[in-house]
C-alpha cells in the first residue's frame, strides 16, 4: 500500500523531478551545446575528440572505482599520490626490466590501496583521515626515491594508443559498472553506506567490503600510472599532482552525493568525468585565460550541484 | 581535579615523546630554549587556523574554502593597513572574513548542497577575488611598523585572547553546545529542537573571526600575504586539519582546545627536528603521515586492545574453572 | 531518455574517436616521409626567401604556448608578454593552454595543441626524460617545438634531440656556472654556513642549481647546512627560515636557489629582521624579483643574479619562429642560445627592473625583434648575431631603448 502510494507520488512528480535529479546529464548536455556554439563547431571536430577524451580518461577510470568508496559514504584523499608513486615505482623498475612496469605499477597501486582499506575497514582509522596520511607519505617517498625525475625507454609509447586506452576505459567502466549495478559488491558497498549496522545485521561482512572498494580504487590508480607512465615516458614528484582533487570534482559534478547509501548512482561518475573534460577542453579551445577558466569552473561547479543534487534521498547533507 | 591534571599530563606526553626523540638524535641542536621557543611560536598561526578549521569540521561539514578565505582577509588587511594604519588592518580583515564566511554559510544553507562542493567552488572562485584584489604582484605588504603583533609577547596576548574566546564559545555557549550535538548526529539535533542551519551559519561566521586573527597575525608575522590559485590555498589547510583530527582524537585525554595546540606544537616539532637533524623536507611528509597513522591506529584501537584482553583473561579464567 | 541520451553521447564519442583514429593513421603516413616533409620546408623557406627580398611578411603561422596563465605573479605574465611580442613580431598568432607545467601536464597540453593545428610550441620542459615522447610526437604530427630555461642534461637525449629535424632549439642559462657563482660570491662576503631553499625536486632547473651550488660551495669552502625545497606560501618560507635559525645558530647565509613563493625575499627579510638577524645573515637569490631594490638599499639583501626570465622566453619564442617561417639561425641542427645573467647591484636598478622587465612591455618590442632577430626579414641575422646583440642586454639596456 505504502510502496503504492509512493510510487504514485513519483508519477506525478515526475516531469519536474526528473529534470531537476538529472540536471547533470542536462548540465552536460547544456555544456556540450554551448561550447560547440561558442567554438564554432571545434569542440566535437575529429581533432577535439581526442582531446577530450585525453581529459577524459585517467578521470574517468579512477571516478568509475571511486564510485564504491562513494557509497560507502567514505572519501579517498590518495588517489593522486597512489598515481605517482606507482609510477615512480615503475619508472625505477624499468631500470630492471621493461617487463616490469605493467606489473609493478599495478602491484603498488593494489598495496597501497589495499593499506588504505586495511586501515580503514579493520582499524577503524577515518577515511578521510587514512588516506591523506596514506596521500602524505607516497608523496613524500615518491619525491624521495626518484630524487628528481626518471625515464623510461621511449618505446613504451607504444601502449599510449588510443585503441588500448579506449578499451582499458570501456573494460573498466564495464566491469566496474556491472559490480556496482548487478553484483552483490555493488549492492553491499551501499548498503554499507545507508546504514552500517543494517547492513551488518543482514548479513554483509562490512569489513571486507570496504577493504575490497578502497583496494580497487588503488587497482585502478596503479593502472592510471602506467598510463600516465607510458604517456610522458617520465615520472616526477609531480606526477598525479592535484588529482585527488579533479577526480572530486568530476564526481560530484556528475551529482554524486558524499553520504553514500542508495542514492549513490554510478552513472554520476562517467557523467561527471565527461562533463569535466568537455568544460575543460570547450574552455581552451574557446581561449578563455587561466584565472577566468578557474571561476568558470567554480562556479559552474557549484550551480550544477545545485540543481541536480538529490536532496530528498539524501537524509543529512554534511 | 587530579584525575583532570593527569589527564592533561597523558595529552602532553605527546609532544614531549616526539621532543625527547629528536633531542636524542641530535642533542646539540636540540638542546637549547631557542628552539623550543620557536617551535612555540610557529604553533600560533597554524593553531587559530585550526579553531577555524576545527569550527567547520566538528558539525561534520568539509570547508575548504577556509585558506581563501584567509588570503582575502590578509590582502584586505595589507590594503587597508597602507591606508588607516593599524585599525585599518584589523578592521579591514575583520570586516573581509566575516563577509566572506558570511556568503559561504549563506550559500551553504540556501543551497543545501555537500559543504565539501560548496566550499572547493568557493574557494576557486575566492583565490581570484584575492589575486585580483592583490593587484600586480600578487602579493600584499604591510610596512614593518604595523606589524606590531608579528612578535612577543603581542603575538602571544593575541594567542591566549584567541584561545580563550575558542574555549568560551565551544564550552560554554549555547553555541557550542548545538556545534557538538549537531556533529555527533544531525537529525536527533534537529529533532531535539537545535537550529541547524543557524548553527551552521555561526559555525562559519565565528570561524571568519579567528580566520581574520591568523590573517592578521600572518600578515604581521611574515611581513606579507601572497596569493594561490588552481586549488594551492587548500592544500595550505591540510596541517591544521590534521591538528584538528588528532585533537579530536584524543579529547577523552584533553580539552578540544588545547590539544588542536598540542597537536600543533607536535607537528612542529618534527618540522624543524627534521630539519635540525639535517634531513630533507621530503622526510617532513612522510613522517607527518606515519604520525597521524600511527596516533589515529593507536587511539582508534585501544578499546578494541583493552576488550581482547579482556577476552583473554576471561578465556584463561574459564579454563582455569574448568580445570 | 537518461540511457538513451547517455548512448547517445557514447556513440558520438565513438565514432569520433574512430574517425580520430583514420586522420591520424593519415598523420602517421604523412609522417613515414620526414625527408619529403623536410623538403617540402627547405623548398618552402627557400620560397620565402625570395619573398624576403620583397620584405613582404611571411606566411601566417601559429606558436602553441602553454603556460600557467592563472598564475598572477608579474613574472610568470611577463614571461607570457616576452613569448607574445616575438610571435607577433613575424605577424603570427600565438594561443595558449593552460597548463600545470608538470611532465604528463605537458604532454596532454602539446597533444591538444597539436590538434588545433599550430606549427610550432614552444613550452618548458619539466624534465628531460620527457623529451623523447615530445619529439615522437611533434615528428608524428610535423610540428616543431622549442624549449626555454631549460638545457638538455642527459647526454644520450640530447644527443637524440639535437639529431631531431623537430627541435628548433632554445634558449637557457648556465645554471651551474650561476648557482656556484653566487656561492662563491656569498662565500667572499664571509659566508661561511648557508642555508638553502630551491624549487621542487626534480625539477631540471632545481637539481641543476643544487649541483651548482655543491660545486661552489666545496670551491669556496662554504657549508651548505641544509635545503628546503618546493615552498609556495609565505608562512612556510616564514617557518624555514625560523627553523633554520633555531636549529643553526650558526648560519651566516640564506640562499634561495629558486622559489615559486610570491614575496620570498620580502618574508624573508622580515623573518630575519623579527630575529634580530638582519643583515647580519647575508641574503642572494637566483631570479630577480620586484621587492629586491628596497633591501639592497638597506643593506639587508645582499646579491642576486637574475633578469634571464624575460630573455629567455623571448628569444626562445623567436629561435621557434624563425625555424618554423623557414629561416633559423642554425641550418642543420637546433639553434641553442644561452642567454647571460645579469646582476643586479643597486636599488636604483632594481626599480628600473619593476618597471621594465616587470612591466607590461617586453624587454624587446615586437618591432624591435622584427628589426633585429627574425631572419626572415634581414638574412644576415645568424646566431652569432643574436650572441653578440644578447651580449649587450642589460638593464640600463632596455631602460634606454623603452624610456619615453
Amino acid at each position: 500500500m505504502e510502496n503504492a502510494a509512493v510510487v504514485k507520488k513519483d508519477k506525478t512528480f515526475f516531469t519536474k523531478e526528473t529534470l531537476l535529479r538529472n540536471f547533470s546529464f542536462f548540465g552536460l548536455a547544456l555544456i556540450l551545446i554551448l561550447f560547440e556554439v561558442l567554438t564554432k563547431g571545434k569542440l566535437l571536430g575529429s581533432k577535439n575528440l581526442m582531446n577530450i577524451f585525453n581529459n577524459f580518461f585517467s578521470i574517468a577510470l579512477c571516478s568509475v572505482m571511486y564510485a564504491f568508496v562513494l557509497a560507502l559514504g567514505e572519501l579517498d584523499l590518495s588517489v593522486g599520490a597512489i598515481v605517482g608513486f606507482s609510477a615512480a615505482m615503475a619508472a625505477l623498475a624499468s631500470n630492471l626490466s621493461i617487463y616490469l612496469i605493467f606489473p609493478i605499477a599495478i602491484l603498488i597501486g593494489l598495496l597501497i590501496g589495499s593499506l588504505n582499506g586495511f586501515f580503514t575497514a579493520y582499524l577503524n582509522v577515518e577515511s578521510f583521515i587514512g588516506t591523506l596520511a596514506m596521500s602524505f607519505i607516497c608523496r613524500g617517498l615518491t619525491t624521495y626515491f626518484l630524487n628528481g625525475s626518471v625515464g623510461i625507454p621511449i618505446g613504451m609509447r607504444t601502449f599510449d594508443q588510443n585503441w588500448i586506452k579506449v578499451l582499458a576505459v570501456i573494460v573498466v567502466a564495464v566491469i566496474a559498472g556491472f559490480l556496482f549495478n548487478k553484483c552483490a559488491f555493488g549492492k553491499h558497498c551501499r548498503a554499507v553506506g545507508a546504514s552500517h549496522a543494517a547492513a551488518q545485521q543482514s548479513g554483509v561482512n562490512v569489513k571486507k567490503t570496504r577493504m575490497i572498494a578502497f583496494a580497487l580504487v588503488g587497482l585502478v590508480c596503479g593502472l592510471i600510472g602506467f598510463f600516465t607512465l607510458v604517456r610522458a615516458c617520465t615520472a616526477s614528484s609531480k606526477t598525479g599532482n592535484a588529482f585527488e582533487f579533479d577526480v572530486l570534482l568530476a564526481v560530484l559534478f556528475g551529482g554524486m552525493p558524499l553520504s553514500g547509501g542508495w542514492s549513490v548512482k554510478f552513472r554520476a561518475a562517467i557523467v561527471g568525468s565527461l562533463a569535466m573534460a568537455i568544460l575543460e577542453s570547450g574552455m581552451s579551445l574557446y581561449g578563455i585565460d587561466g584565472l577566468v577558466q578557474q571561476i568558470v569552473r567554480g562556479v559552474i561547479l557549484i550551480v550544477v550541484v545545485a540543481l541536480s543534487f538529490d536532496r530528498k534521498s539524501t537524509g543529512v547533507i554534511k | 581535579m587530579k584525575k583532570y591534571a593527569t589527564k592533561f599530563i597523558g595529552a602532553l606526553a605527546l609532544p614531549v615523546v616526539v621532543y625527547l626523540v629528536f633531542l636524542i638524535c641530535i642533542p646539540t641542536r636540540f638542546g637549547n630554549w631557542n628552539c623550543i621557543y620557536t617551535i612555540f611560536l610557529q604553533s600560533i598561526v597554524p593553531t587559530i587556523t585550526a579553531y577555524a578549521v576545527a569550527l567547520g569540521n566538528i558539525p561534520g561539514m568539509f570547508d575548504f574554502s577556509v585558506g581563501s578565505e584567509q588570503i582575502i582577509s590578509g590582502v584586505v588587511g595589507g590594503l587597508m593597513a597602507a591606508r588607516f594604519g593599524i585599525p585599518g588592518m584589523i578592521i579591514g580583515a575583520l570586516a573581509a572574513a566575516l563577509i566572506v564566511t558570511l556568503i559561504t554559510g549563506l550559500l551553504n544553507n540556501v543551497l543545501r548542497i555537500p559543504s565539501l562542493v560548496l566550499t572547493m567552488g568557493i574557494a576557486m572562485v575566492y583565490e581570484i577575488v584575492g589575486s585580483k584584489m592583490a593587484g600586480h604582484y600578487g602579493f600584499v605588504q604591510i610596512d614593518t611598523e604595523y606589524a606590531i603583533f608579528g612578535k612577543a609577547p603581542n603575538i602571544v596576548i593575541v594567542f591566549l585572547i584567541a584561545v580563550a574566546l575558542f574555549y568560551f564559545l565551544f564550552n560554554h555557549t549555547v553555541f557550542g553546545y548545538n556545534l557538538r550535538a549537531v556533529g555527533s548526529n544531525e537529525r536527533v539535533a534537529l529533532n531535539s529542537g537545535v537550529k541547524v542551519k543557524m548553527t551552521k551559519l555561526k559555525a562559519f561566521l565565528y570561524g571568519g573571526i579567528f580566520i581574520a586573527i591568523s590573517a592578521i597575525l600572518t600578515l604581521s608575522q611574515s611581513g606579507s600575504v601572497g596569493t594561490q590559485q588552481s586549488l594551492g590555498s587548500v592544500q595550505v589547510i591540510f596541517k591544521p586539519l590534521i591538528a584538528v583530527l588528532l585533537a579530536l582524537v584524543f579529547q577523552k585525554f584533553c580539552n578540544l582546545t588545547f590539544g588542536i595546540f598540542i597537536a600543533q606544537f607536535t607537528i612542529n616539532t618534527i618540522f624543524i627536528g627534521l630539519i635540525a637533524a639535517g634531513l630533507p623536507d621530503t622526510f617532513q611528509n612522510v613522517v607527518l603521515g606515519i604520525f597521524l597513522l600511527i596516533v589515529m591506529l593507536v587511539f582508534r584501537n585501544t578499546e578494541a586492545v583493552e576488550a581482547m584482553k579482556e577476552r583473554m583473561k576471561i578465556r584463561k579464567e574459564m579454563k582455569v574453572s574448568k580445570a | 531518455m537518461k540511457k538513451l541520451l547517455a548512448m547517445m553521447l557514447t556513440g558520438a564519442m565513438v565514432l569520433g574517436l574512430t574517425a580520430c583514429g583514420n586522420s591520424a593513421s593519415t598523420q602517421d603516413a604523412a609522417a613515414e616521409t620526414p625527408a619529403e616533409t623536410e623538403a617540402a620546408v627547405e623548398e618552402e623557406a627557400a620560397t620565402e626567401e625570395v619573398a624576403a627580398d620583397t620584405a613582404a611578411d611571411p606566411e601566417k603561422f601559429v606558436i602553441g604556448f602553454p603556460w600557467d596563465t592563472a598564475n598572477t605573479d608579474p613574472t610568470w605574465i611577463s614571461i607570457y608578454n616576452n613569448v607574445e611580442a616575438a610571435v607577433e613580431s613575424a605577424g603570427g598568432e600565438l594561443i595558449n593552454v593552460t597548463t600545470d607545467n608538470t611532465a604528463d601536464g605537458l604532454i596532454d597540453n602539446i597533444s591538444e595543441l597539436i590538434s588545433r593545428d599550430v606549427d610550432g610550441i614552444l613550452f618548458m620542459p619539466a624534465s628531460d626524460s620527457m623529451l623523447p615522447t615530445v619529439d615522437s610526437m611533434c615528428a608524428d604530427a610535423g610540428v616543431c617545438w622549442g624549449t626555454m630555461f631549460r638545457d638538455i642534461n642527459d647526454a644520450d637525449i640530447k644527443e637524440a634531440m639535437y639529431a631531431s629535424d623537430w627541435y628548433a632549439g632554445g634558449c637557457h642559462e648556465d645554471d651551474i656556472a650561476c648557482a656556484s657563482n653566487i656561492v662563491k660570491s656569498m662565500g667572499d662576503m664571509g659566508v661561511t654556513n648557508l642555508g638553502v631553499i630551491n624549487i621542487a625536486k626534480g625539477d631540471t632547473s632545481s637539481d641543476i642549481r643544487d649541483k651548482g651550488a655543491a660545486e661552489g660551495a666545496k670551491e669556496a669552502g662554504v657549508n651548505i647546512l641544509n635545503t628546503t625545497y618546493d615552498i609556495t606560501v609565505t608562512t612556510d618560507m616564514t617557518k624555514t627560515i625560523e627553523s633554520y635559525i633555531a636549529a643553526y645558530p650558526e648560519m651566516d647565509g640564506i640562499l634561495v636557489l629558486g622559489t615559486y613563493c610570491g614575496a620570498a625575499i620580502p618574508t624573508i627579510e622580515k623573518a630575519l629582521s623579527d630575529q634580530g638577524k638582519a643583515g647580519e645573515i647575508k641574503v642572494g637569490r637566483i631570479d630577480f624579483e620586484s621587492e629586491l631594490g628596497k633591501y639592497l638599499e638597506e643593506g639587508t639583501f645582499h646579491v642576486s643574479y637574475g633578469g634571464q626570465q624575460q630573455i629567455d622566453p623571448l628569444v626562445s619564442a623567436a629561435i621557434l619562429v624563425n625555424k618554423v617561417i623557414g629561416t633559423p639561425y642554425v641550418e642543420d641542427g637546433p639553434s641553442i642560445i644561452i642567454t647571460p645573467y645579469l646582476e643586479l647591484t643597486d636599488a636604483g636598478e632594481a626599480a628600473q627592473f619593476n618597471e621594465y622587465f616587470l612591466g607590461d612591455e617586453a624587454v624587446y618590442t615586437a618591432e624591435e625583434i622584427k628589426d633585429s632577430m627574425i631572419r626572415y626579414y634581414d638574412s644576415s641575422i645568424d646566431k652569432a648575431a643574436m650572441d653578440k646583440l644578447l651580449s649587450t642586454f642589460s638593464i640600463a639596456d632596455v631602460v634606454a631603448r623603452h624610456s619615453k
